[in-house]
Order: C-alpha cells, then structure tokens, then sequence
C-alpha cells in the first residue's frame, strides 16, 4: 500500500523513547507503570459511575505490533475501556498503563504517538473533506502545507480523495465514517485506538481496511479495535470477549474456539446411521463429547483432531461402519461468542447484541 | 514551531468554519444594525407638548385670562378643545384621549386683587415614569409664561406711576426753592403762599407712592417727613411775624427746616431717576441665563449614539459567536480529539481567540467604515486609540463568549446566555438610561459588561476628540485578561479526566 512510503512521518523527537513500542518510561505519577513490558498494560481495571459498575476487573496485555480486537454486546464496557486507555476517563480501580504511562497523566509525546477513532462521528459537519483531516493533522502539529502527500495518501487509502472538496455535512455515513478513520490515521500512529472503524463500511472497504491495519501491524504498530462484528475477530492476532463490563475471555481466534467448545469439532456422515455408532465414537481416547443431531451425522467434540480422527476411523471400521466422510467442522464465531457468554453467564446472550458481518450488511440494506 | 502549527491549524479551522456560515455573521450583524438604524432614523429625542382639554368656567364662553393669555396656553399644550363640561373632560383624560385637562379658575382677576393667588387646576395621568414629569413640566412652563406677561404689565404700569412721582418732586422741589428765596427775603406772604403749593404737591406723591403699593413704602418715608417739616414750618410761619425779623446766626429757612426738606426731597427724586431708568423687562428678570454650546459637534441621534451601538455590535457579535464556539465541540465530543492529541489547552484556546478576534475585527472594520462614511458620524480623537479600545472590547467578548459556551450545558442555553447578555447590554450600558440614572445593584451589571467601556471610550475618542478614561481602559485589559484566564481554568475543568 502506498500509504506507508508516503507518510511524512511524524517528528521523531515526539517518539524519542528508547524502544518506540514498548514503555519503559517512569515519570512522576507513573511509578506503577515502570517497565511495563507492553504497549498496554491494564490490570483489575474498574470504572463505575455513581452506584453503576460499568466495568469490572478488567485485565489485559496488548503487546507492540499486536491487533487485539475487542468484541462484545453493546454495553458490554468496550468504549469505556478505549476511554480508560486514552485518559479520557480515570478509572475507578486498578491500574492501566500505556507506553510506561498513565493515560490521565500523558505527556504530550505520548500523546503524539497515539490515534483514536471514535464510535461517533465527532469531526466538523461544515468542513470539506480535506480540512477536517487538515484540522486532524494540525493538532498533532503537522502543518497541511508540509504534510500534502500523508494527507492525500490517507484520503485516498479511505477513497475519499475524490471527494476531498465535499463537505461533510453532505456526504454519506459511511463516508463519514471512512473520513474520521482517515483522520485518526493522518499522524501514522504508533498506536490505535479504534472503536467499531468499520461500522457501516461495506464488505470491500472493511476488508482493504482490515488489511492496512495488518499492514500497520506488521511495520510495528499496535491496535486496540473494537467490533460487533464478530467474525472480524478473525482478522485480530488475539481478541477479547467482553460481556457486562467484564472480560470473560481472551487469547488468540483459535484458541478461543478451541476454549469454547471444549476442543476441536468433528463431524462424521455413515452411509447408514445407528444409534450404535454413538457409543463406538465415546469409547475412542480423545472424545469428550458425542452427539447425535437428527440427521445420519454425528458431532464430536475432541482434544485434537489431527491426532483423534485416525483412531476413530480404525474403531469406526472395525465396528462395521461405512462412514461417507469426516471433516473438521470450524465453528463460526457467532457460534463461538455465543458457547462463550453462556458459559460465563449460563445463559444465552440478548439477541441483537452481537451483529455478524452478513447481518450488518443485510440491515444496511 | 510545532505549538504555532497547532494553534495556526485551529485559528484556520475556525475561521474555515465561520466562513462556511456566513448567513450566521451576516445575521448577527445585519439584524441588530436593522433595528438600530430603525431606531436612530426613525426617531428624534423630542417631547411634544402634552395634548390638552381646556376648562373655562361655567357660562364664560372665553374667560378674560383666555382672551389676554390664549397664545401663552398654545404655545406650551396642544389645546385640543375648550369646554365648561369638567366631568366630560375627566372622561377624556380617563380614556387617554388627552394628556392633561387644565381647568381655569372662575375669577383669577378678582382673586389676584384681593391678594391672593388665582389657581389653575391641572389634572393628568401619565403612568410612565419616564414622561411623568412631561405635563407638571409645560404646564409651570405656561403659567410662568403668563405670570411673566402679568409682571411686565404691572411693570409698565409702574414705570409710568414713577415718572408721574418723579414730576411731582421736581415740582416740590422748585416750589422749595422758591419758599426759601421768598423765606431769606423776609416775603411773609410768598413765603406762606409758596409753602402750601409745596404742601399739595407732597400730597399728590404720597397718593402716587400709595398706587404703586407695598414696593414704594421705602419711599414713602422721607415723603412723610418731609410733609410733617412743611406743616411745622408753615404753623411757625403763621404764629410769628417776628420770626422774620429775629436776629439769628442761622438762615431762617435752615430754623425752619425748610433746607433739610428740600434736600430729602432732592435724594427721593435722584433715588426714583434711579428706579425709573430699569426697563420693565429688566425689573421683572433681573438675571438672564445666556447658554453657549461649546462641544466640537451637536450630535444627532444616529451620531451620538453610533459609538455606542458600535460598542454593542462587536459585544453582541463576539458574545454570540463565542458562546457557540466550545458547547458545540463539547456537545459533539470533538473535545475528545483535543483530550487525545498532544495540543494543549493553551494552545487550543490561543487559536480559538485568534480566529475570532481575526474574524469580528474584519466585520468591525466594515461597520466603521459603514459608520464614518455612510452615516457621516465623526471621529474627532485619535484613530490609533480608537484602534485599541476596539481591539480590547473585541478581546474581552470573545472572553466572555467562550466563558458561556463552557459553563453551558446545551447549545441552547449558550444561546440564552448570550441573550442575556443582549438584554443586559440594552438596560446597562448606557443605551436606554444614562449611567447617572443607575443605582449600585445594576451598576454592577453595568460595570461587568465590556460593552459599558467601549461605548465611553468610543464616545469620547470619536465625538469629544478625547483619549478617554484611562481607568476604563485599564478595567477593559484586566477584564481581556480575567476572561481570559478563566476560560482556561474552565476549559482544564471541561476537559479533566471524568
């Protein structure tokens, strides 16, 4: 992508820690914070307001160069925790550090290193397109006059360059959205704080973006972004599940799918079912779990598939079973977020919390 | 560098934001320069006599005071009617149809004679305090009108009453002169002869002194000596024919008293020569009061109060852009960019003020252009102060806007706030009541509105061609800084971690 050679970068002076991504810097204030090993480091974070616990002991780690997605139901404490890690909130409890700082106490070079994306369109309605990324750049010091060639590459990775001379007033949500991303990227960033950027972005522009924040990754920089759309956890190096203020899981997409099931799926199809098969399959080491849908298939659930699948089909052919076929089956994330909330909650979460990308586009239409 | 660029780039996006609104400044200007132009042309600072029902006496179609004075009534009322119907002319007043119902006294000729004032009943209702004052006014303004023409009547009256005396004396005193020369021949009979024509001319002065009443009683006096002297000198003339021949060392017309008479006589007439050379209009008004207007320029309404409209203008402007410019950031959350990106809040109040100041001195420089070339209003002092007082009302508005915008909660009461201001500019600051009318409480609002200074300091640099009160100036810099000041302690509290 262009983008990245075409970014006047921003003064080096403002990012003059010794290792850029990492905080190792202890100010007054920020005592706790002293050699925090990550870009983000948050723990027993809790933010009330008045008698109302918005958050609750939130613990997490984001490392440099890392996406860590935030997915959870609105009201879930997502926003309140990209509050809390910019210093627009100070929290209640616990303790959250960002590059070796407090984010209540941030220096003013800390602050040039980080960007943020709203949930909401908080940019001005009566600017063109080009002037309020003009005005984003200018209050991190970058002077339009100096910094045409960023600014026009970030207009045009959002494809807004075309409508630079639009005001914003008259363009449309998405493209209001696309222009409040393309002002939190003007500085190059060397950390994001995006909330829900691709809300009413349609399919192509949320995967190119998904990809320049891989791009941003890969050159070093960290993401914290939030999203309902939970199939975008998959473009996330490791992801968080927040559900009432808490985070009730977290790691990587795999290994959350692996937690939420208990092991790896398997789906097997018989030429010609019997019930007795069920029992084959429960004997084999390495099932956990056996059932039976109503249909000619059985669902298992297991420790590794890899490694269970070729006993099972020994066993299976001993028995005299015919099996049509045996595939991993790769549960969707909504499966997955949903197994998850329940575990935690022991019940199913409040329907519309969750949005997947189909559904969200299926509603824009 | 990076700070300027940061306070550049918000000046721009301000300015940028303004200039996307411009029905907004136009209104602000052009509205509030519609109603005081309105107000300036369409009015003329003048009060016109009170409307008047005239009551005559019953039976008395135009009483004698109407006949002689009816001129002096029309010049300070506007006499609608005349009538003897009182409780008609109540009615009228009841109904604010008149102003004043003036009723005349049944025989104010005879009363004045009989030594008492004739009263003229004056009745009114006028309920705004500011014109209560109006009908008490030009009706005192009409009897003293007619007092003064009665005065110079008697006056003349008088004069000619003093000349008829002055005649008198001179008559007395020659008969004197003649009784003495007949006395110091030692004339008996002429001496007799002359002395009782002396006697009668006396007589006829004090009956002259008598008409011209209780004034000439000073003069009276040596009057009545002098004919207490005649008769004696005449009864001693009578008693003795020897008085003639008795050797004496004095004159006879000194035994007699006949010289000390004629010389009272002699100072009565050099005192009335003196009475009677004051002009009747003299004696009546002594003092005269001679006004000179001395002031570079008598203003017009427009003219004298163009400074201080342009003083309400750029508060008005100022107050109202400034009070819109931070709650609708606040309101939409933009505050959130500043809380994250590395610009102070120094920085960002630095390039809020700059862009306004920038912004409503453009439009300030186009209302005084406006004001000295199309409305012809003066500017007598010296441009460079009129410059500063402007540039410091400007500062201190804007302060004053921004404080609003962030003690406001709502676009909407930023608004009510800067309304208020408005309303208090209109009460306060010189416009409807002169400061000298305003007692401490709402002084305190006069003197916390910029728009108080700025339209002395304008009136006296454009129309008196003064430098101004320096304390004023003084006040409007420390209220440019205090405004200042606070809105940056606001904006740290608007924008603390919550």
């Amino acid at each position: 992508m262009k983008l990245t050679e075409d970014f006047a970068p921003v003064q080096e002076a403002e990012r003059a820690a010794p290792d850029a991504n990492v905080g190792t810097v202890s100010q007054q204030g920020n005592d706790a914070c002293t050699d925090a090993p990550c870009v983000i480091d948050a723990r027993g974070l809790r933010k009330d307001f008045g008698t109302h616990a918005v958050l609750t002991d939130l613990s997490l780690q984001v490392r440099a160069g890392e996406i860590f997605g935030l997915i959870g139901p609105s009201g879930s404490g997502k926003s309140t925790t990209i509050h809390l890690l910019y210093g627009h909130l100070r929290p209640s409890g616990g303790t959250a550090c960002v590059f070796g700082e407090r984010p209540v106490h941030f220096s003013a070079r800390t602050r040039a290193r980080i960007g943020y994306m709203p949930q909401g369109f908080i940019l001005y309605p009566d600017l063109t397109v080009k002037q309020n990324v003009d005005a984003a750049a200018g209050l991190y010091g970058l002077s339009e006059w100096h910094n045409r060639r960023s600014i026009r590459a970030v207009l045009e990775l959002v494809e807004l360059w075309e409508a630079r001379g639009k005001t914003v007033r008259s363009i449309s949500g998405g493209m209001q959205r696309r222009l409040a991303l393309a002002a939190a990227l003007v500085h190059d960033p060397d950390l994001l704080f995006a909330d829900e950027p691709t809300a009413n972005l349609d399919p192509i522009l949320r995967m190119r973006l998904w990809k320049h924040f891989r791009g941003m990754s890969e050159r070093g920089k960290t993401l914290l972004v939030t999203t309902q759309y939970i199939d975008e956890a998959e473009h996330c190096d490791r992801v968080g599940v927040m559900y009432g203020g808490a985070l009730i899981a977290e790691g990587r997409p795999e290994e959350l799918r692996h937690r939420a099931f208990g092991g790896d799926v398997v789906d097997i199809t018989f030429e010609r079912p019997s019930e007795s098969y069920l029992q084959v399959v429960s004997s084999v080491a390495g099932v956990r779990e056996a059932q039976s849908p109503p249909d000619e298939s059985l669902r298992l659930t297991v420790e590794d598939a890899e490694r269970v699948i070729p006993g099972l089909l020994a066993q299976l052919s001993t028995s005299g079973a015919k099996v049509r076929s045996v595939a991993q089956y790769r549960p969707t994330f909504d499966e997955v977020f949903i197994r998850l909330i329940e575990q935690h909650s022991g019940s199913r979460p409040p329907a519309g919390g969750l949005t997947t990308s189909a559904s969200a586009q299926e509603e824009a239409d | 560098m990076r700070a300027i660029t940061r306070v550049v780039s918000v000046s721009l996006k301000e300015t940028r934001e303004l200039l996307h609104r411009p029905l907004l400044a136009l209104t602000l200007i052009l509205g509030p320069l519609a109603i005081l132009v309105s107000f300036g042309v369409g009015s003329d600072a003048t009060f016109y006599p009170p409307i008047a029902i005239v009551v005559v006496p019953p039976g008395q179609e135009k009483p004698r005071l109407l006949q002689e004075y009816q001129r002096e009534f029309e010049e300070s009322l506007t006499v609608t009617e005349y009538t003897s119907d009182l409780e008609y002319a109540r009615r009228q007043l009841r109904r604010n149809r008149v102003d004043v119902v003036i009723v005349l006294p049944p025989a104010p000729y005879e009363t004045i004679a009989g030594g008492e004032q004739a009263r003229i009943q004056v009745l009114y209702n006028e309920i705004d305090p500011a014109r209560r004052w109006l009908v008490p006014d030009f009706v005192r303004s009409m009897a003293s009108g007619i007092n003064r023409e009665i005065f110079l009547q008697g006056a003349r009256e008088q004069q000619q009453e003093l000349d008829d005396s002055a005649n008198e004396l001179d008559l007395a005193v020659r008969v004197l002169d003649r009784t003495i020369a007949a006395v110091q021949r030692g004339n008996r009979e002429e001496a007799l002869e002359q002395l009782h024509l002396a006697q009668a001319t006396v007589d006829r002065l004090e009956q002259i002194l008598v008409r011209l009443g209780p004034e000439a009683t000073a003069l009276s006096l040596p009057v009545e000596r002098a004919r207490a002297r005649l008769e004696m000198a005449e009864e001693r003339l009578a008693q003795a024919e020897s008085v003639l021949a008795t050797p004496n060392p004095r004159p006879l017309s000194d035994q007699l008293g006949l010289t000390q008479t004629r010389s009272d006589l002699a100072r009565l007439q050099a005192a009335l020569d003196r009475l009677g050379s004051v002009p009747p209009e003299v004696a009546i008004s002594p003092l005269a009061v001679d006004p000179e207007y001395t002031a570079p320029l008598q203003p017009g309404i427009i003219t004298f109060f163009a400074p201080t409209a342009l003083a309400l203008l750029i508060q008005h402007m100022a107050v109202s852009l400034g009070a819109l410019a931070l709650v609708r950031e606040r309101l939409a959350q933009t505050f959130d960019l500043y809380m994250v990106a590395p610009i102070s809040n120094l920085q960002l109040l630095l390039g809020k003020y700059v862009a306004y100041l920038f912004f409503i001195l453009t439009l300030t420089v186009v209302l005084v252009m406006i004001l000295l070339g199309g409305f012809d209003v003066p500017l007598f002092g010296s441009p460079w102060r009129m410059v500063l007082v402007l540039l410091l009302l400007t500062i201190t508005s804007v302060g004053l806007g921004f404080a609003f915008s962030l003690v406001a909660t709502s676009e909407r009461q930023a608004v009510q706030f800067s309304m208020l201001s408005l309303l208090g500019m209109v009460f306060f600051s010189g416009i409807a009541l002169p400061l000298d009318a305003l007692r401490l409480p709402a002084l305190i609002f006069s003197y916390a509105l910029p728009a108080t200074y700025g339209a002395d300091l304008l009136q006296d640099v454009m129309l008196r061609g003064l430098h101004g009160k320096d304390l004023f100036l003084i006040v409007l810099g420390g209220l440019a800084v205090g405004f200042f000041l606070a809105c940056l302690g606001l904006l740290h509290w608007r924008t603390r971690p919550a």
